[in-house]
């Protein structure tokens, strides 16, 4: 019952409301006017033919409501109904979240769902296991839902679930059929939400199949079949229950087809035993009776899979490839056909997937082969999705060009006058002044101001370009100032560009190829390829004159190949040939080697960019109770501002910051597997931290009774860890920091200077490095799904440590509640230093969410780039969906806040000036005074 | 011992939420607001993610030896679960309230805290030196006069 308030004085009411009628697919809409004091007007009714959602029918009221009250040059109007979504449509902000992009990833099966009435749409399931409902006219997400990576996507279908008269319903549930025919869930078609979820279990893995009769009722319920794990079910589409099962499975019969002929009582189950006899049964619509089944034998054999023709048709291809053969079963009658297609060309490419709707023209979902998804209509593309970006693998950001000089005085001047209504207008929103039309405007100069799509570089580094590579092998230039995808075109004498690495096969001894792509204009510089294998890419710490990083590709048989090409690379790199020193860590053979450059290889046709390597040293863990889980090392490119640390009570404690430090982690081989395989007793987590040029252990701690997975980050002298621990069986986080202990007593400026290790001596990798670590360990509630540290300019700034959580939410977590110097009762001075009260878990506090509210569906990397601005670092996260942030680990404390207010500066400025000649003019007045007295 | 299987019904609070359910072992991650979810032996963790709303994780035993002893409890506080009832501990706040505008923040402000004392020095200083005191000084400082900004003014002009 809708509650119908009165309205304010001279005001018009018009009350909207709609009522269906299923049988009919009919839709009425009733509206009244009426005047302030509740007095009966004019009244309209309307029906309209289909039948629409609840929501659908509201909306359209109103909109018939609006057009109906212009028609009677009405003015103070107001609507009212009962659909409360509508209300809330019309009246919620859009906000303008312009850094977070939503995707789907490359469609796999589309269902078309154009009811003339409905709104239009389209139903996809995709690789990255999103299932997801279009708009058909403009391609924008109405919903969408991940599933776990784990619980593939098999099929979609859509089922017609609820139809009543009163309380209103016509609901149409997408079926979705997943983890291999065990789960089938229904989703509300409109909204998205999850109606009901079945779990079909079964004896044994089989071809998952679903199977959604238009028009079959058993029992007055909507039917669909599922087959799935040997067994076929009869599944109610109103709620998930499970009318009959039959197994089909035990006689080894690979089921390929359902089919259910219109109006008729049989449902057939085609399918091959073994790969030469074609089976048939029949079943019974209602009880799931076995009626008939009959086979037939084709001694040539079949060779892949069935495809059907039609209800009674199959085809397939015999053993040999030569021979097309069509099966008709028909009354328990199976007959072959047998056509020669030697003439047949064998491979056809399946780069289009394209899928048509026969009732409405010619409209098809196209995939393209770089996962882009777009809708022709009649022969014309209407909208074109990016879903590519769904699966990006890596990201690399570049600088983008500098600003030229002379910008016109015309430009300044309106600036200027711009400039002081923009002031204007915000002053009188911080004094909360402002009519909603000025809220409206400070918006929309805010977006403006910000000039966020400037393809070159700003003062304070906040617009890059961020060159990601997606898995279809597409590269994409992002421009952070408002993440559109735009390789813009800009003429300069050397632009930057990215090398891009990839492999022909997926053996790790196929060929390579290389290219070279310019960053701002997207083209291709240069393509080498096929070239050798590419086994391990190692960027070196050298660049060239054309600032090009050098890099060393490292092959399958051992042979390290210097790029670029060029005498110049050449001479840098023969240079430090003695100085270059990288590591392989084997995971399937449990081993980590060392490895050194020798001297030129030799090979049949001589390269002087190829070297020999040498290997220097190898750890062997133990396989029976060591199982390489996973590394982690210092960013290339991160800036450490000081080398020492002073505490509270006048000790100097000094990093142990090397470039070469690398982060291991080992579990036992038993606690591979998930949690809760194993005991608490079986299991153990091992830790390294090993010197990457020696192969020096630095340090080694045990972790008993605790498992991976093991998500790690490595940054100045310190790296964080997260696991699991199956004695609490909670999740862990815990942090490593090495100090350097042979300078530990360089405590006065005198031994600073002159002493032993004092700030000139050299400091080598091969001298014994005299460490010392401090260790601390946190419970952490979420799981991790991944793990970055935020990087700034110079370093000065504190860090945050990134966490991608369970909910795919990036949680900034200050490094400060990771420190190992915290106990539970700090002193005075320490907590002066501003160390926390150590607690036996990590807080996470909603705040410091970088995504807020948001979500980055599928959260798989997180990506930190520093800007200019010393305290101010860029994150990009990625996963199905993209985020773009800035984020401030210790506040912006080098610049004025977005909503610093210059207008009121100025204004006390002004004050002060008026002040002092007030008081000028008054002191004037006085002296005046006294001088007559 | 992985073929036992036990069907938990699981039942989230907050029906309308889009939730995520991710259960430790791998075998079901993904929706299940309201249903049937297959617990292998052994011992499991639920996790739930939704936006707005913090939820601990449960852990959930399922003994191998009597088949449907099932027990579970919450990781954050340990409380003991007798139906797996998932219930969100608190809501959560992702955006920090905007303090509203008041007359005391403009006050607070550096450029308040000015104004402010510059008004006590302008209004509030003279009135603490009391008159007889005030003609002392300006007698032992002769016939100076009181320095005025006036004076000071007028003597800055002068030296233009």
């Amino acid at each position: 019952m809708v509650l119908r308030n009165k309205p304010p004085n001279e005001w018009l009411k018009v009350n909207v409301d709609a009522a269906f009628c299923c049988q009919k697919a009919a839709t009425g809409l009733g509206m009244v006017l009426r005047n302030d004091a509740g007095e009966f007007i004019q009244a309209r009714t309307l029906p309209i033919q289909g039948v629409f959602e609840v929501r659908e029918a509201e909306a359209l009221g109103v909109r018939e409501a609006l057009s109906w009250i212009r028609g009677l040059g009405l003015q103070r109007v107001v609507i009212e109904t009962d659909a409360k979504y509508i209300v809330d449509g019309l009246l919620c902000p859009v906000l303008g979240e312009s850094e977070h992009q939503q995707y789907i990833g490359k469609v796999k099966h589309a269902v078309f769902h154009t009811q003339k009435a409905a709104r239009k749409r389209v139903v996809v399931s995709t690789e990255e296991n999103v299932v997801a409902s279009l708009d058909l006219r403009h391609g924008e997400i109405f919903w969408r839902h991940v599933l776990g990576s784990d619980d593939v996507i098999d099929q979609i279908d859509l089922a017609l679930g609820k139809c009543n008269s009163y309380p209103v319903y016509i609901r149409f549930y997408v079926i979705t059929l997943s983890s291999g025919g065990s789960v089938l869930r229904a989703w509300n078609l409109p909204d998205g939400q999850m109606v009901w979820e079945s779990t079909l279990l079964g004896s044994k893995a089989s071809k998952p199949l679903l199977l959604i009769p238009t028009n079959l009722k058993v029992n007055r319920d909507n039917v669909l079949f599922v087959y799935g794990n040997g067994f076929i079910h009869a599944v109610a589409t109103i709620d998930g229950e499970v009318i009959w099962k039959k197994e089909l499975a035990s006689e080894g019969v690979d089921v390929q087809q359902l089919i259910y002929p219109d109006g008729s009582d049989t449902l057939y189950a085609v399918g091959l035993l073994g790969l030469s006899q074609f089976d048939v049964y029949q079943l019974d619509v209602k009880s799931g009776e076995l009626l008939r089944h009959y086979n037939m034998l084709f001694p040539a054999g079949f060779s892949g899979d069935l495809s059907f023709v039609s209800d009674d048709t199959a085809v397939a291809m015999d053993s040999t490839g030569t021979a097309l053969v069509a099966m008709h079963f028909q009354d328990g009658q199976i007959s072959f056909h047998q056509t020669d297609v030697s003439q047949l060309i064998q491979d056809f490419s399946g780069e289009l997937y394209v899928r048509t709707d026969r009732s409405n023209g010619f409209r098809a979902l196209i995939v393209m082969e770089d996962h882009s998804l777009l809708l022709l209509q009649q022969g014309e593309i209407v909208w074109t999705r990016e879903d590519g970006l769904a699966s990006i693998m890596d990201v690399k950001a570049s600088e983008l060009p500098v600003e030229k000089d002379g910008v016109s005085v015309a430009k300044v001047e309106h600036n200027l006058f711009e400039w002081l209504k923009g002031h204007l207008l915000k002053l009188k929103g911080t004094l909360m002044i402002a009519t909603p039309d000025d809220v409206a405007a400070i918006q929309k100069m805010r977006l403006q101001s910000s000039e966020k799509s400037k393809m070159t570089r700003d003062r304070n580094g906040f617009r890059k370009l961020l060159i990601v590579l997606t898995r279809a092998g597409k590269l994409f230039a992002l421009h952070t100032g408002d993440g559109r995808i735009d390789p813009h075109y800009h003429a300069l004498d050397e632009n930057p560009s990215v090398l891009v690495v990839g492999r022909c096969g997926h053996t790790s001894d196929s060929a390579g190829v290389l290219s070279i792509v310019d960053t701002y204009t997207g083209e291709e510089r240069n393509h080498m390829g096929p070239v050798h294998s590419i086994a391990h890419i190692i960027p070196l710490p050298f660049s060239d004159s054309m600032e090009q990083r050098l890099h060393l590709l490292v092959d399958a048989n051992g042979h390290a190949h210097l790029y670029p090409r060029s005498a110049e690379a050449l001479g840098i790199f023969q240079r430090d040939l003695g100085n270059i020193y990288w590591y392989s860590a084997e995971t399937d053979k449990n081993i980590l080697r060392g490895h050194g450059v020798r001297k030129n290889c030799v090979l049949e046709v001589s390269d002087e960019f190829c070297f020999d390597t040498r290997d220097l040293w190898s750890i062997v863990f133990p396989s029976e109770s060591e199982k390489i889980a996973a590394t982690a090392t210092r960013s290339l490119n991160e800036v450490v501002h000081t080398q020492a640390k002073v505490t509270a009570d006048q000790e100097v404690m000094y990093k142990f910051v090397s470039k070469n430090l690398l982060f291991l982690a080992t579990v036992a081989p038993k606690a591979v597997g998930p949690i809760g395989s194993v005991t608490p007793d079986e299991s153990s987590l091992v830790v390294y931290v090993i010197d990457t040029v020696t192969g020096r252990i630095l340090h080694r701690m045990t972790h008993h009774g605790s498992q991976g997975p093991v998500q790690a980050v490595f940054s100045e002298n310190w790296v964080v860890y997260h696991y699991f621990n199956l004695r609490a069986h909670r999740y862990e986080m815990s942090v490593i920091e090495i100090y350097d202990q042979a300078r530990a007593d360089n405590k006065e400026i005198l031994k600073l200077v002159l002493g032993t290790h004092n700030l000139t001596s050299p400091i080598t990798a091969y001298s014994r490095p005299e460490v010392f670590t401090k260790s601390q360990s946190y419970f952490f509630t979420h799981s991790v799904k991944s793990m970055a540290v935020t990087s700034t300019a110079k370093g000065i700034t504190s860090k945050q440590v990134l966490l991608g959580t369970i909910g795919d939410q990036v949680l900034a977590l200050d490094k400060r509640f990771l420190d190992p110097r915290r106990t539970v009762n700090p002193t005075q001075a320490e907590k002066e230093e501003g160390i926390i009260p150590l607690t036996d878990s990590l807080p996470i506090i909603p705040q410091s969410y970088a995504t807020h509210a948001l979500k980055v569906e599928g959260l798989r990397g997180i990506a930190t780039v520093p800007s200019k601005l010393e305290s101010t670092t860029l994150v990009f996260a990625y996963g199905v969906d993209l985020f773009f942030t800035h984020l401030a680990p210790s506040r912006t404390y080098d610049s004025l806040t977005e909503d610093f207010s210059y207008a009121l500066l100025l204004l006390t400025i002004v004050a002060l000036v008026a002040a002092i000649f007030v008081t000028w003019v008054w002191s004037e007045k006085k002296d005046l005074q006294e001088k007559w007295r | 011992m992985a073929t036992y299987y036990v069907l938990i019904y699981l039942s989230l609070v907050l029906l309308l939420l889009p939730s995520a359910l991710g259960i430790s072992n791998g075998n079901v991650e993904g929706y299940s607001i309201n249903g049937k979810v297959r617990f292998p032996a052994g011992t499991h963790l639920i996790e739930v993610a939704a936006i707005g709303y913090f939820f601990s994780p449960v852990r959930v035993d399922v003994s191998a030896r009597n088949p449907g002893k099932v027990q579970a409890a919450l990781t954050e506080n340990r409380r003991v679960l007798t139906e797996l009832v998932l219930e969100p501990l608190r809501e959560e706040q992702y955006y920090e309230i905007r303090e509203p505008f008041s007359p005391m923040s403009l006050l607070k402000s550096p450029m308040g805290l000015m104004i402010g004392f510059m008004a006590i020095v302008m209004f509030l200083m003279p009135k603490l030196v009391d008159a007889e005191e005030l003609k002392r000084a300006q007698e032992e400082m002769g016939n100076q006069g009181v320095p005025s900004i006036a004076n000071f003014l007028a003597g800055a002009q002068r030296t233009n």
